[in-house]
């Protein structure tokens, strides 16, 4: 009687179980749409910006620019994009094992943080971290872009720092999502996305309002700080995808789990009317 | 010779606009300026203000947020940091945003940063500025 009791309550557990995962796949399901949405509208953004920057190209040598300064010497950041939450499959996993992997290879680096996830994995393996954001997702707004953006411009500036560059998960496709190493800064103009639309005709005959300096000088930074946009919504996409994938195979597990121990329920419950009838014949024999 | 040209508007958080248009004027850096077919390869940075769109002799209202533009002969890009078209422009939000910023700034109080706080008040200011004329034409 005790196993049908307790059989009973862990199917109750496994139903309830199912369902949270099952909303919490939906909720991944509409915030990834969300997400890719964004990415989308951001884009033609970014290839224009890129566009705008390679027409004013032949006018900037790479010293006309701090960001674009390359240097031979100096130290390197390493910014971590990770999720604040778990519950996403190996996303978080990824990221930090090929962030741990580059800090072994190259111990010197300045590690920054975002998101809570690989925050805390570094604290607690006593790991110094510069600088952390946290409860960036998902609404990724574009004041904290900028908040990120002025952080590192200050190290590669004023730090006279080597280079920036970026850990985070790529998003392929809703089920491929790979962990990616980008060089941030210095920024390499003939790195610059664009789709070849944009024909330079008129390469020099620009005019400037107020003036070349003043334009590149906030165009450049503002280019970067569209990099980061959109690395962060790669990343919190590629976050959802995961845990949308994991949260199917978390429901589907558990409708197979809610299966098996029915089968147990029902056997368990035979079992023991078999025994009872088997007393009763038993008794009704001893009385004959 | 047509008089029109392309008119791209786009932002890093909104769908990008792609339109016909026969004149615009934009809130550039020194000031406003208006640009019609054929203008001479120009590139600007933006302030927050509004941007003016002819197209088939209708005048359509957008809020800027500040960025850049870029001229040339047939096409215009502008790259804005955000963009609102007049009618989608919440107005008790941007009284209440202005107020909010107006009230930190005089407060003086440790930890208000001035730049951001003057951003978002010149924004605040162009949204309402953006309803303001959007209504004065429609009339």
């Amino acid at each position: 009687m005790a196993q049908i009791k307790e059989i009973k309550s862990r199917i109750k557990t496994v139903k309830n179980i199912g369902q949270i995962t099952k909303a919490m796949k939906m909720v991944a399901t509409a915030r990834l749409k969300k997400a890719q949405e964004r990415i989308l509208g951001a884009r033609p953004y970014a290839i224009r910006m890129a566009d705008v920057m390679k027409n004013l190209a032949s006018k900037m040598g790479e010293e006309v620019h701090p960001l674009l300064a390359v240097r031979n010497e100096g130290k390197t950041a390493l910014i971590v994009i990770t999720a604040d939450r778990g519950l996403c499959g190996s996303f978080n996993v990824n990221i930090i094992r090929q962030a741990q992997n580059y800090l072994r290879e190259n111990p010197d680096t300045v590690l920054l943080t975002i998101g809570k996830k690989g925050r805390d994995f570094f604290r607690r393996r006593n790991v110094p971290v510069r600088k952390d954001w946290t409860g960036v997702f998902p609404n990724v707004s574009y004041e904290t872009v900028l908040e990120v953006r002025d952080e590192i411009e200050t190290l590669f500036i004023q730090e006279k720092f080597k280079n920036v560059l970026v850990l985070f998960t790529e998003f392929k496709s809703v089920i491929q999502q790979v962990a990616t190493l980008d060089t941030l800064l210095p920024i390499r103009l003939e790195n610059l996305p664009g789709d070849g639309q944009t024909v330079t005709v008129t390469g020099g005959d620009y005019e400037f309002e107020p003036d070349l300096d003043t334009i590149l000088n906030t165009l450049v930074s503002q280019y970067l700080a569209t990099q980061i946009h959109r690395m962060l919504l790669e990343s919190f996409s590629s976050e959802m995808g995961a845990k949308r994938s994991a949260m199917e195979s978390a429901s589907k597990n558990a409708g197979e789990m809610i299966t098996r121990l029915t089968l147990e329920f029902n056997r368990a419950r035979q079992a023991m009317i078999t025994k009872e009838l088997a007393e009763i014949v038993g008794g009704a024999a001893a009385l004959e | 010779m047509s008089k029109t040209f392309q008119l791209q508007l786009v932002a890093p958080d909104s769908p990008s606009i792609t339109e016909e248009v026969t004149s615009i004027i934009l809130p550039g850096g020194d000031g406003e300026f208006g640009v019609l077919a054929h203008h001479m390869p120009l590139i600007s940075t933006l302030k927050p203000g509004t941007l003016e769109v002819t197209k088939n002799g209708i005048k359509e209202f957008y809020f800027l947020a500040g960025g850049y533009v870029e001229v040339n002969p047939t096409s215009v890009i502008v790259l804005a940091e955000e963009y609102e078209k007049s009618e989608k422009i919440d107005i008790e939000r941007s009284q209440l945003s202005k107020k909010q910023a107006e009230d930190k700034l005089a407060s003086k109080a440790e930890g208000v940063s001035l730049v951001k706080e003057k951003h978002a008040l010149a924004r605040s200011k162009a949204r309402l500025q953006t309803i303001e004329k959007a209504r004065a034409y429609k009339k």
